[in-house]
């Protein structure tokens, strides 16, 4: 695994360009409808996904947690896990129109909890997401629910942890591409003012 | 007395600001005027006209006002002259009057109106001369009742227009900051998740979001990406088939 | 009109305002002599200059406009004066408020002036002075209004029996149909297929504006004579490479002759001429950058690949090679309204057009469709635009090879090329199969093509048989079309394959018909009550075939007393002969042969001369050839 020595790949680091929001449950079909407008292949009844989502920890020498959460399409079983890493988010000044993480994903096979488990990861949280996908262009938009698991490892039995649908408006892009996060910014302006999409500063979210 | 100069001086005050803003606007409206000749459009210069007239409006409202004093009672008494160049007076004036002399006094002082106004003054009395008095007063009778009729008509109008945009713009609310905050730090935090009861979760929900940590995160977030970073150099030359 | 003011206030104060700087300051110059005055003014009058102006001229002569300020005027005078009156007017508003705020202010301070106490009577309350000037300051705002009102009443009274349509119903429409932003003051269009997916880097902005044509005209026309389209109130304007109308010429040329051309265009081809509708623009245009896509790509891909005989690739052309001396030709045509002189020498289209014409549509629309309806990744954070395979090759851990292999895919010239081989091939089969049915009536050989097929795949059933005898026997024959190669399938579930030389099939017809014809003779044998003492589909015996081999069969009446013995080949004619026993009625005893005896045993074969034979065909023929030698 020497990154020196063998060919030089200059890998370019991916970042996701990001714009949060929600939506309250009676407004949610307002939001879909015109979202199914703007957005690609508007021609096709909008994609369903419901997916399951674990946060695994572990810490490192430093003391650093490191959390990497996997994914399972529950409604489609067959498919990959996906496993991701997702960076610190930079919120950045005014000027910045999206929030920018690093972010890395692999597709994985089914076994990736006990793989994860066995290399000393621990799950801290874990929660359902139910809605629907759209796209358009690069930039993916998700519409979804956000489910507590009444009972640990069950994505059976679910509980909506809030009265409105969460909106996430991103791009996954190797990093210095910020004409997108414009593109990104202009779509979100669209939804307004059903949603307000904005930089939500994770980090502001610990204190409250 | 001194209450009548205290309400003359508080009349002043707001006259001179009211004639400022005038004064100001007018000053931006000919800078507009002669800059952006080019590019300015009508709507454009439309505002600027309106602005003025909402000026002067207010202006008039002060001296219309039931506080402010008598200024007919009022004539302006000059009480010196001096050919002297008065720095105090200059920035007063804003450059404009640099001595109290009797160069720019007689200007200043003008009671006389323009020849223009003066004429137009002239014609309005002479035709006013011309109509009797009885049936002038029934004119401004009924001059009166089509005014208080149009003005009615106006605001009714009004009002059907407002309470329409007012409908259109008191949309009901579609999204709050507190839902979006709990669903966020829940999938990105794993707070107001519900706690694992497994026993091995336990001990992971009590850890994880501990204030104490969360310092220690942020401060070496830095390493742990670029620790990954280096990883995915080494993961993509295993890859061949790059896009 | 308000320019008409004059400017001449100030005339009467007795400094002149020289200038007014921003802030209001007032700078005055001495008043000018008369005399001065006068030299001054005429050194502004330009005689060379046709008084046109009107506005300009009584700008110049105003005599407000002195030193400096005049030069630093003349700098935008030309575009300013159209708010010239207004700037004079605010002008001296702001000269005379400035007054006012200085007064207030020097009053207030109470050092130079004061507001003095004094006792007045209160003012004489001029009511119908007031009236009058209410009066007037309503009757020249509502003159205003009313100017406002009925020119509003005219434009609409205009729309409703204009000859021109109405600018934003017709835009409305457009808009229905295209796509259209607003960018400033400008109405853009963008009329390429990127938002269907396409990644061409031409982009296909037009801008939309009012036509300015006069209405007059058109409105004496149409009133009794027949009904005059109305002239479209929008005009497009298209970027010059746009223009006009395109299509993809697609020629096979065998050698230097042709055989297939396609012109590929969109239906509603028509010369597009500066005045047509915009609808017949937009879609013209839209052609142009379509067609210009499909070359871009295909002469992008015939550079790349790398054929035996390599593609030419020269300027607007394309040239691939099929088969050995059979080549395919793509040219991109570019027709607009300048040179229609082009449109007239259109070589006529051949048959197949729609075929290629079609597919050429296809890929590039398909390509368009994959573009952006790539799966949607689940989970959800997936990577968005990787194909299913891509998504799971990493957990499946599949190999280099697999994955080169499902990244491959044909270009679209290799597809093209593969479906204009086909299309040859097919022709060539057909055309061999009818030639071959025509020069040969017996047997009859009926072709059915299936209706089902795929553009690099095609069949045909052969039915080979006899008229009248087509229930006894008949041979069919299935023969699969593919892109370089035939592939038959005979009736006792041989498969040969064949490649594209036309001898291959025609060799394999005439094998088809000796063997076709011996069979027959065998089935209609058993009919006849004959017996088939020995057949062969592939005689060693007798003179070679030149190709292939011959077949025979021998039968027997159902006494025994007659032999007939047929033998057919592929290019060799039928021969028919004939034995019997007792030989001859007669006998005549030799020195070799002296017992009647020996006349029982078979005599010699003799020839039959079938051409002399009564029969409409060779199994005809035969009937009455077994029903004369059968004795009962």
């Amino acid at each position: 695994m020497e990154p020196t020595g063998r060919r030089p790949v200059s890998a370019v680091p991916q970042q996701e360009y990001l714009l949060q929001g929600s939506i309250m449950d009676n407004s949610c079909e307002v939001l879909l409808h015109r979202l199914r407008g703007l957005c690609d292949n508007s021609e096709l009844t909008p994609e369903n996904f419901n997916d399951y989502e674990m946060a695994y920890q572990i810490r490192g020498p430093t003391g650093t947690p490191l959390v990497l959460r996997a994914r399972q399409a529950l409604d489609y079983p067959g498919n990959p896990w996906h496993l991701r890493y997702i960076g610190q988010p930079e919120v950045g000044d005014k000027n910045r129109p999206t929030l920018v993480r690093s972010s890395i994903d692999v597709s994985t096979s089914k076994n990736l909890v006990q793989f994860l488990t066995e290399l000393g990861f621990r799950l801290e949280s874990e929660f359902v997401l139910k809605g629907q996908v759209f796209r358009k262009g690069r930039m993916k938009i998700i519409v979804a629910k956000v489910y507590q698991l009444l009972q640990q490892g069950n994505p059976k039995n679910l509980e909506p942890i809030s009265q409105s649908h969460l909106v996430e408006l991103s791009v996954v892009a190797p990093s210095g591409q910020d004409a997108l996060a414009d593109e990104v910014k202009s779509f979100a302006e669209q939804l307004k003012p059903l949603v307000q999409l904005e930089k939500i500063d994770h980090r502001r979210l610990q204190h409250i | 007395m001194d209450r009548e100069e205290k309400a003359l001086e508080a009349a002043i005050d707001a006259l001179i600001s009211r004639t400022q803003d005038v004064k100001n606007s007018l000053t931006s409206f000919l800078m507009k005027l002669e800059t952006e000749y080019e590019t300015i459009n009508w709507p454009n210069v439309l505002d600027n006209f309106a602005l003025l007239s909402g000026q002067v409006n207010t202006l008039m409202k002060i001296l219309k006002n039931d506080k402010t004093p008598l200024l007919r009672n009022r004539v302006l008494l000059p009480l010196a002259l001096s050919p002297e160049r008065d720095e105090e007076l200059v920035k007063l004036t804003e450059n404009r009057v640099q001595a109290f002399s009797h160069e720019v006094v007689p200007d200043y002082l003008r009671t006389k109106l323009d020849p223009e106004v003066e004429s137009v003054e002239q014609q309005i009395l002479a035709k006013a001369n011309l109509t009797p008095a009885d049936a002038a007063q029934k004119q401004i009778t009924s001059l009166n009742k089509i005014c208080t009729n149009v003005i009615d008509l106006v605001k009714s109008a009004r009002d059907a227009w407002e309470s329409e945009t007012g409908q259109r713009a008191s949309v009901t609310q579609t999204s709050s900051m507190t839902d979006t905050n709990t669903l966020i730090s829940a999938i990105s935090l794993g707070k107001g998740l519900k706690p694992s009861t497994g026993p091995m979760n336990q001990a992971s929900s009590q850890q994880g979001p501990i204030p104490q940590v969360q310092p220690s995160r942020s401060v070496s977030s830095g390493k742990a990406p670029s620790a990954v970073k280096t990883n995915i150099k080494a993961a993509n030359t295993v890859h061949p088939y790059g896009r | 009109m308000a320019l008409s003011v004059n400017v001449s206030v100030e005339a009467a104060q007795e400094y002149q305002v020289q200038e007014i700087t921003y802030d209001g300051q007032e700078i005055y110059t001495q008043p000018l002599s008369m005399s001065e005055n006068l030299t001054k003014l005429a050194h502004k009058i330009d005689f060379g200059k046709v008084d046109d102006d009107d506005s300009q001229d009584h700008l110049e002569s105003t005599p407000n406009f002195c030193g400096e300020e005049q030069k630093e005027l003349v700098t935008f005078q030309p575009s300013l004066w159209p708010w010239d009156s207004v700037r004079t007017k605010l002008r001296s508003a702001l000269t005379e408020i400035s007054v006012l705020v200085d007064v207030l202010n020097i009053a207030k301070e109470k050092r130079y002036m004061v507001l003095d106490p004094v006792s007045q009577d209160p003012p004489e309350v001029k009511n119908v002075a007031i009236l009058v000037a209410k009066k007037k300051g309503l009757v020249s705002a509502a003159a205003i209004i009313q100017k406002g009102a009925e020119r509003l009443r005219i434009s609409q009274a205009e729309g409703k029996n204009r000859s021109l349509s109405d600018f934003h119903l017709e835009l409305l429409n457009m808009r229905q149909k295209w796509r259209l932003r607003k960018q400033g003051s400008l109405i853009l269009g963008d009329l390429s297929y990127r938002s269907v997916g396409s990644r061409f880097w031409q982009n296909g902005t037009y801008e939309v504006t009012k036509s300015e044509q006069p209405n007059t005209t058109v409105t004496s026309l149409s009133p009794g004579g027949p009904q005059v389209p109305r002239p479209s109130a929008l005009k497009v304007t298209l970027p010059s490479e746009l223009e006009g109308n395109s299509y993809i010429h697609v020629v096979i040329q065998k050698d230097t002759e042709t055989i297939a051309a396609g012109d590929f265009t969109s239906p509603f081809i028509s010369p597009i001429h500066s005045d047509s509708h915009w609808m017949n623009k937009l879609e013209g245009a839209q052609n142009v950058l379509f067609c210009k896509e499909l070359f871009s790509q295909l002469a992008r891909e015939a550079v790349q690949l790398q054929p035996s005989i390599p593609n030419l690739v020269v300027g607007n052309q394309i040239t691939a090679s099929l088969f050995p001396g059979v080549q395919l030709c793509f040219s991109l045509c570019h027709l607009t309204a300048q040179d229609k002189s082009k449109a007239t020498i259109l070589p006529a289209p051949l048959e197949n057009k729609a075929v290629l014409e079609h597919s050429l549509y296809q890929l590039l629309r398909e390509h368009h469709h994959q573009n952006i309806h790539l799966p949607t990744p689940h989970p959800v954070t997936g990577t968005l635009g990787v194909s299913k395979r891509r998504q799971i090759a990493g957990p499946e851990a599949l190999d280099r090879h697999t994955l080169m292999e499902s990244c491959k895919t044909n270009t679209w010239l290799e597809q093209i090329i593969e479906q204009t081989q086909h299309t040859i091939l097919r022709l060539r089969t057909m055309y061999i199969i009818d030639t071959y049915a025509s020069e040969n009536k017996d047997p009859l050989i009926v072709a059915h093509w299936a209706s089902l097929s795929s553009p690099t795949c095609s069949s045909v059933k052969i039915n080979i048989m006899t008229h009248g005898y087509e229930t006894i026997y008949r041979t069919p024959l299935v023969i699969h079309v593919e892109r370089k190669t035939l592939k038959a399938v005979c009736r006792d579930g041989r498969v040969m394959n064949l490649s594209y030389e036309p001898q291959e099939l025609t060799y394999l017809l005439m094998s088809q018909v000796s063997q076709h014809q011996v069979n027959a003779v065998q089935c209609l044998a058993k009919v006849m009550g004959w017996k088939v003492l020995s057949s062969s589909s592939h005689v060693g015996v007798g003179p070679v075939e030149p190709i292939g081999n011959a077949s025979s069969v021998v039968m027997a009446s159902s006494t025994g007393d007659r032999v007939i013995a047929i033998r057919c080949g592929p290019q060799t004619d039928i021969q028919v002969s004939v034995s019997s026993s007792p030989q001859e009625q007669d006998f005549y005893p030799s020195t070799l042969v002296r017992d009647r005896k020996w006349q029982n045993l078979s005599g010699s074969f003799r020839e039959v001369a079938l051409e002399k034979m009564e029969g409409k065909n060779f199994l005809n023929k035969m009937e009455n050839l077994m029903a004369c030698l059968t004795t009962c």
